[in-house]
């Protein structure tokens, strides 16, 4: 059995040290998914904090699978959900506003580089945008992403296609790569 | 010698290709300097896109109902107190036969006396017999006696 279903059984059964691999091993790869999903680091904390306590309370009683995959679909949900009610609140507040203001997370990133490249990932359209984050922060396979997002493994192949040949040439342009 | 285009070395990289197209690009690339390089331009970009480092290294949550007690240690509370109650029980019939036999004990008990001697105060104690004097209540008390 993998070793993720076996921690979360012995979690269950309240073994704490069981309970803190499984967050040790698995929030580091979520909070940068959901922050770059989102843009805000409340939000990251607050969904990350969600998604676990839906894997205690409301998680799958079966060991079939992925744990991480089962993880990432619940957090890339919550965020979406999260990313779209942000985003409406900001439409009501700001309409006067231009649109592309600089996210929390841009403006917390320490290296230029950094900045560079989430501006780069932020102005893909979301559907590349998504899947792009899901395979090289989240490190899911593209059958994995194709379950997550709910789409056909086809798909998820030509829109990662798509979404690595656009930050290549936007890469280019601002100067990032040569 | 024909290059591979950079379509094709994405998809390489991106381990979109199935094992025998792959095998093939590879061999080609194992001699090709040129697509080698521009694979590892497209790996090096890859890694770029993934690098951002948000500086969110990790949650901390605890275990849920890990404060409180969960059902199982109330149930195991339960169950000790029912057999503390059963084991007392069991004892408390075992003991229902023995004869407990009561020794009554008679305890007199003086009545407290209310009258005590009374000494007159002086100054020098005089010991001789003729300066001895007895207090009013004295002599009561040795006419009760």
């Amino acid at each position: 059995m993998n070793p993720d279903w076996n921690q979360l059984g012995l979690a269950r059964r309240g073994d704490e040290s069981a309970w803190r691999a499984l967050v040790e091993r698995h929030s580091p790869r979520l909070l940068k998914m959901v922050l770059l999903i989102t843009g805000s680091h409340a939000a990251a904390q607050d969904i990350v904090q969600e998604t676990f306590l839906d894997l205690y309370h409301r998680g799958p009683r079966h060991s079939r699978g992925s744990l991480g995959g089962y993880l990432s679909t619940v957090a890339y949900r919550m965020a979406l959900k999260e990313k779209r009610r942000s985003g409406n609140l900001r439409a009501l507040d700001y309409a006067e506003e231009p649109a592309n203001d600089p996210s929390p997370l841009g403006l917390t990133l320490e290296r230029e580089r950094d900045r560079a490249v989430n501006e780069v990932i932020q102005s893909m359209e979301e559907s590349h945008r998504d899947v792009l984050i899901l395979r090289f922060y989240g490190g899911h396979s593209y059958g994995e992403i194709a379950g997550i997002c709910g789409l056909p493994l086809g798909t998820v192949k030509s829109r990662i296609f798509n979404a690595l040949k656009k930050c290549r040439i936007m890469l280019h342009e601002k100067g990032v790569t040569e | 010698m024909n290059h591979i285009d950079d379509d094709m070395l994405m998809k390489l990289a991106l381990e979109l290709l199935d094992g025998e197209e792959a095998a093939g690009l590879e061999a080609h690339i194992s001699e090709c300097e040129d697509c080698r390089v521009r694979l590892e331009g497209i790996r090096r970009d890859m890694d770029l896109l993934g690098s951002i480092e948000p500086g969110l290294d990790r949650a901390v949550i605890p275990l849920p109902g890990a404060s409180r007690p969960r059902f199982a240690t109330w149930l195991r509370v339960a169950a000790l107190v029912l057999f503390g109650f059963a084991v007392g029980y069991g004892v408390s019939r075992l003991e229902e036969d023995r004869i407990i036999y009561v020794v009554p004990h008679r305890v007199d008990v003086a009545p407290p006396s209310h009258t005590y001697p009374s000494f007159s105060y002086c100054e020098s104690p005089d010991l001789s017999t003729e300066s001895l004097t007895e207090a009013p209540g004295d002599s009561a008390v040795r006419q009760d006696e």
